[in-house]
């Protein structure tokens, strides 16, 4: 069954990218379907916020069937589509960065009074994902987007590169950056 | 609070939300709708300025008027500028006038009916104020449930426990100032406030204690 599930997935996704450049509508709901979710988490782990993390998704797909155009097919479709999502980002990083800036002081109160222990939980990771994101706002884009890739969704540099469309080493460089910058900016906060 | 945890909290935002994804999916579908939409008018307008343009160079050349599409625009004779003084300013206008107000016929005042003789004063239930201590709960209770800042939430907690350190209250108030803490990320105090409910240190023994034991162990981490 491992065996043939890639072997099959590769087959729905060269289908798939068929009619996608053949400008088949109907094709970009298909993508949509299979690979939303994972766009949709790439989207909310970069930026942070839920609404502009919609407008990434939403972006990605309507620019899929001219984008398409570029896929050779190194990659996985799902890997295209981060990519596109990726480069997309960048105006919705700063428009999200601004407003989190905005609604600092009002972050605290907008929480309620955890009433359970999943509750609390909750609160707790919403409180450490915040200061994160805070920090991430921080570094320049390329450093953001391969931080996110590689750490947050865990993913081996080789497939970041492919995602980002840069070298391997540039990848790793960027990562590198990121990580020292990052810790420098959490380790000075109480 | 160390990296691991932020980097895991970042970690636990997911794509799998089917309501925001139904609806990303419209919106994807719409703005597909309407760009080819734009695509095909654009094309539309295209063939007609072609057709247009087509059939105009033809009627040209079958009237042997290409000539004249091509030919430079004559160019007008330079005129000298005119010499004309110029007019003279209108007369002033006169000012129109208002006629005067017409008087104000007096107002005949409308009879005015009696008004309903007046019940005597009923004596006022005088309710006793709720003693300075209550009223203080009272005001913690209502921030801790209905929405209050989390800073006046916990100054509140801290009154009335300054107030009543060991009244009929306190335990419950001091629990939900160490949620209050959780609320302001002070886990370290938020920590050390938990852990006698955790260890069922408290009178009634047993209150909240289970709930107190995971927040604990959840905050054990931030602990230095």
């Amino acid at each position: 069954m491992a065996l043939v599930m890639p072997a099959m997935a590769e087959t729905v996704d060269s289908d798939l990218v068929a009619r996608l450049r053949n400008g088949d509508r109907a094709a970009v709901e298909e993508a949509y379907l299979a690979h939303h979710v994972a766009i949709r988490g790439f989207a909310r782990r970069l930026v942070g916020d839920a609404a502009a993390a919609e407008d990434i998704v939403h972006e990605a797909f309507v620019a899929l069937p001219r984008a398409i155009r570029r896929f050779r097919g190194d990659s996985s479709l799902r890997a295209f589509l981060i990519g596109v999502a990726a480069n997309h980002s960048r105006r919705h990083v700063r428009s999200a960065m601004r407003r989190r800036r905005a609604t600092e002081r009002l972050a605290a109160h907008e929480d309620t009074q955890p009433r359970t222990v999943d509750a609390t939980d909750q609160l707790i990771t919403k409180q450490l994902a915040r200061r994160m994101w805070a920090a991430l706002d921080e570094l320049p884009i390329d450093q953001r987007v391969v931080f996110v890739l590689c750490e947050a969704e865990q993913r081996t540099s080789v497939e970041v590169a492919e995602i980002v469309g840069a070298p391997e080493g540039t990848v790793r460089t960027r990562l590198f950056h990121a990580k020292r910058k990052l810790r420098e900016m959490l380790e000075e906060q109480p | 609070m160390s990296f691991e945890d932020m980097l895991g909290a970042i970690r636990d935002a997911d794509g799998d939300d089917p309501d925001i994804a139904a609806a990303t999916q419209l919106r994807v579908r719409r703005s597909l709708e309407t760009r080819a939409r734009s695509r095909h008018q654009l094309i539309g307008l295209l063939t007609a300025g072609g057709i247009l343009l087509g059939g105009t160079a033809s009627w040209a050349l079958a009237t042997g008027r290409i000539t004249a599409l091509w030919a430079p625009a004559p160019v007008a004779p330079a005129t000298p500028a005119p010499t004309t003084p110029p007019p003279a300013p209108p007369p002033p206008r006169k000012m129109a006038t208002l006629p005067a107000p017409a008087p104000v016929p007096e107002s005949v005042p409308a009879p005015v009916e009696a008004p309903p003789p007046r019940e005597p004063p009923k004596p006022r239930v005088v309710r006793p104020a709720p003693p300075p201590v209550e009223a203080l709960y009272r005001r913690a209770h209502e921030l801790h449930f209905h929405g209050g800042a989390p800073e006046a939430t916990l100054a509140a907690w801290d009154a009335y426990l300054a107030a009543e350190p060991n009244g009929r209250f306190s335990v419950d108030a001091r629990y939900n100032r160490a949620l209050v803490l959780v609320r302001l990320a002070r886990y370290a105090e938020a920590h050390a406030a938990l852990l006698p409910f955790a260890r069922g240190e408290v009178s009634p023994a047993g209150y909240h204690q289970p709930e107190a034991a995971q927040i604990v162990e959840r905050l054990a981490r931030f602990v230095p």
